[in-house]
């Protein structure tokens, strides 16, 4: 992709200059894909009766909170940071949303608003510590879940609590034919394509890549880096919202699980913990691997309990293959 | 006059170290004043503490090695419940049986952390991504093997009774464990101040690139002080066993976000190239206070996460508020 600019020179010419604002797609980019694909024809193999629309319905539906946790993992890790208070966040809007929603539509309506609410303030709070004050993200978001943990754990102190019975029947239902959460999924993948390429897209990549760079080119870092933490916040917020709908309880450690396996989703997804490049829609893929290693883990007949070891594993491979193919294009730039 | 400045220099370099052991004993006296009975008013209540700090303190031997070095290690958790597995599985309660299983115990522990090690220098894998994949991995070994019929209830067997006396024993009402954790704290500061191998750790954690343009092995010394992290954690692993009477899954897990705490409040930067082992003490002594300050105050533990998280933050926004401010 070329992008024009014009520059008036002191004397008065026109200067155009044009420049690649973004290397196009190679080969390296499609590793997320080509193991996505690889696992999930290893589970048709293996099953071949699986491979129909109920498996992919089943899927699509319990990996939408993992999906969510991702997206917002993603943000932080493109700018070069990392949200480990993705956990708390989804731990306490897990919990308000089972102790504090009740059947009437304006409740349901109000709380909603409130948990994206709660997850915009989490952001903001991540947002200035890390970028203000300058705290290092790691740490930064590692307090914020403790505090967060806490205040789930203030709401409920045990998982429990009930679901909101029309909520429930709304994400349940399926207006267009397919279920909300593979449209959820669509909507989340075309935004993301038209924010990639908005100014505030452009912004994220270029703090992610280095932030001296895009300081001295004008980019407002404070800002860049507070919304990707408030996007981030929002996500974690409406990941637990979704699963307390889908499990039909609330739970004050519902997050703890999310934290690493973002995270790890995102990585096997393309994303480098060095921030500036990576793909959300990458990443969307690597928590559908993570996924289905554990059916796959299931499927082989081995106990459930090794699924940690094979996604460690798998981390491992896909990071690795990561690395080889970045430095692999670096070379051929350079040889260019 | 000489003798006052240099005693003023050496505390505005070790500020943070300092303000640690300052917060500690204030918070300490606080108590022992509020709460007759506690703190200084009760010599077991202190004995309580310092079993406490000993615990945070040895687990947090290798994460303060691994940090100064640039790097984290959060394999911590499952290489701590780890080797505590292995050790009660080798041993079955028995004290002749320690004389292989412990050198094994710590050389598998050495092996973790000896594949975190070549996985970050060799395949270029940022620290977090790759000991957190161990993790992961160890986790699912010890669950998976533990279903094989060697454990109930994800409960494995007894630790010897002699490892019990030493992370429970007093001798002359002075806990064994702290004895311990003195000696290790000693020759771990005499590690990182007086050996050329404690001023690589710094030197790499400061600028990798700097430190291999002038002629340090930053691969080997980062597979060195990730071995020895292992080691560290399996020696923690093993004195845990005594500590709770046995081993069981996930005994590690309430221990990463500990260590890590205890390590930055004790003044280390996050991002390598300063801290030291007596600041990690600090900060394990300060957590230890906190801890059992809060169910004394009748705070549930949601309270008590609340003020971690609290603590932590204020702890590295100072620190980094100071390093950027002389920068």
């Amino acid at each position: 992709m070329m992008s024009t600019e014009s520059i008036t020179l002191e004397s008065g010419k026109k200067h155009t200059k044009r420049y690649p604002v973004r290397p196009s797609i190679t080969v390296y980019d499609l590793v997320p894909l080509i193991l996505f694909i690889l696992v999930i024809s290893l589970i048709f193999i293996i099953k071949p009766r699986l491979a129909n629309v109920q498996f992919v319905e089943l899927k699509a539906n319990a990996g939408l909170t993992l999906v969510l946790a991702t997206a917002g993992q993603t943000l932080a890790l493109l700018t070069g940071g990392i949200d480990l208070s993705i956990g708390g966040v989804l731990s306490l809007t897990s919990s308000l949303a089972a102790t504090m929603m009740t059947d009437e539509p304006l409740n349901i309506l109000l709380w909603c608003a409130i948990i994206l609410l709660i997850g915009m303030g989490a952001g903001l709070i991540n947002g200035y510590v890390i970028a203000v004050l300058r705290v290092p993200p790691f740490i930064a978001t590692l307090a914020s879940w403790s505090i967060f943990n806490g205040l789930a754990l203030l709401v409920l102190e045990d998982p429990g609590g009930h679901v909101s019975e029309p909520l429930r029947a709304l994400v349940r239902s399926d207006p267009l034919g397919i279920p909300n959460s593979i449209v959820f999924i669509a909507i989340l993948i075309v935004a993301w394509l038209l924010f990639k390429r908005s100014k505030w897209g452009t912004r994220l990549y270029a703090v992610g890549s280095d932030e001296a760079k895009a300081y001295l080119n004008g980019t407002d870092i404070v800002r860049t880096k507070m919304l990707a933490y408030v996007l981030s916040g929002c996500f974690a917020a409406v990941a637990g919202l979704y699963r307390t709908v889908e499990v039909g309880l609330g739970s004050p450690i519902a997050g703890d699980p999310f934290i690493l396996t973002s995270a790890a989703a995102a990585l096997v997804g393309g994303m480098s913990l060095a921030g500036g490049r990576g793909d959300l829609v990458n990443s969307i893929l690597g928590a559908f691997i993570m996924l289905f290693i554990f059916d796959l883990i299931q499927f082989a007949g081995i106990s459930s309990f090794y699924t940690p070891m094979v996604q460690g594993l798998f981390l491992i491979l896909a990071v690795t293959l990561n690395t080889i193919g970045y430095r692999l294009q670096i070379r051929k730039a350079l040889e260019q | 006059m000489s003798a006052i400045s240099s005693i003023r220099k050496f505390v505005d370099q070790n500020r943070s170290t300092f303000l640690c052991y300052v917060a500690m004993l204030a918070l300490l006296t606080a108590v022992s004043i509020l709460r007759p009975g506690f703190g200084f008013g009760d010599p077991k209540h202190l004995r309580a503490l310092l079993l406490q700090a000993s615990v945070i303190g040895l687990v947090s031997l290798g994460q303060t090695l691994v940090i100064i070095s640039g790097g984290a290690d959060l394999s911590l958790p499952w290489t701590v419940a780890g080797t505590a597995v292995m050790m009660t599985i080798f041993t079955q309660g028995q004290d002749e049986k320690m004389i292989w299983a412990i050198p094994v115990v710590l050389a598998g522990a050495s092996l973790i952390g000896l594949i975190n090690g070549l996985g970050v220098a060799y395949l270029g894998i940022a620290p977090m991504v790759m000991t957190l994949a161990t993790n992961n991995i160890l986790l699912g070994l010890v669950a998976g093997i533990g279903m094989g019929g060697v454990g109930t209830m994800g409960q494995y067997g007894q630790p010897p009774p002699f490892v019990v006396k030493l992370a429970t024993g007093t001798i002359g009402g002075f806990p064994y464990l702290v004895i311990i954790m003195v000696v290790l704290a000693a020759l771990v500061t005499i590690l990182l101040s007086h050996t050329g191998f404690g001023r690589r750790i710094y030197v790499i954690g400061t600028n990798p690139t700097v430190a291999r343009y002038s002629g340090v092995d930053v691969r080997g010394s980062t597979i060195g002080v990730y071995t020895l992290n292992g080691f560290l954690c399996g020696l923690a692993g093993i004195i845990m066993t005594g500590k709770f009477g046995r081993a069981y899954l996930g005994m590690g897990d309430p221990y990463l976000f500990v260590s890590f705490a205890a390590v930055i409040i004790g003044g280390a930067s996050i991002l390598g190239g300063s801290g030291s082992y007596v600041g990690t003490l600090g900060g394990a002594m300060l957590l230890a206070v906190l801890l059992s300050l809060l169910p004394v105050l009748n705070m549930p533990r949601s309270v008590q996460l609340i003020i971690y998280g609290l603590v932590v933050l204020f702890a590295v926004f100072f620190a980094t508020h100071r390093s950027t401010r002389r920068a």
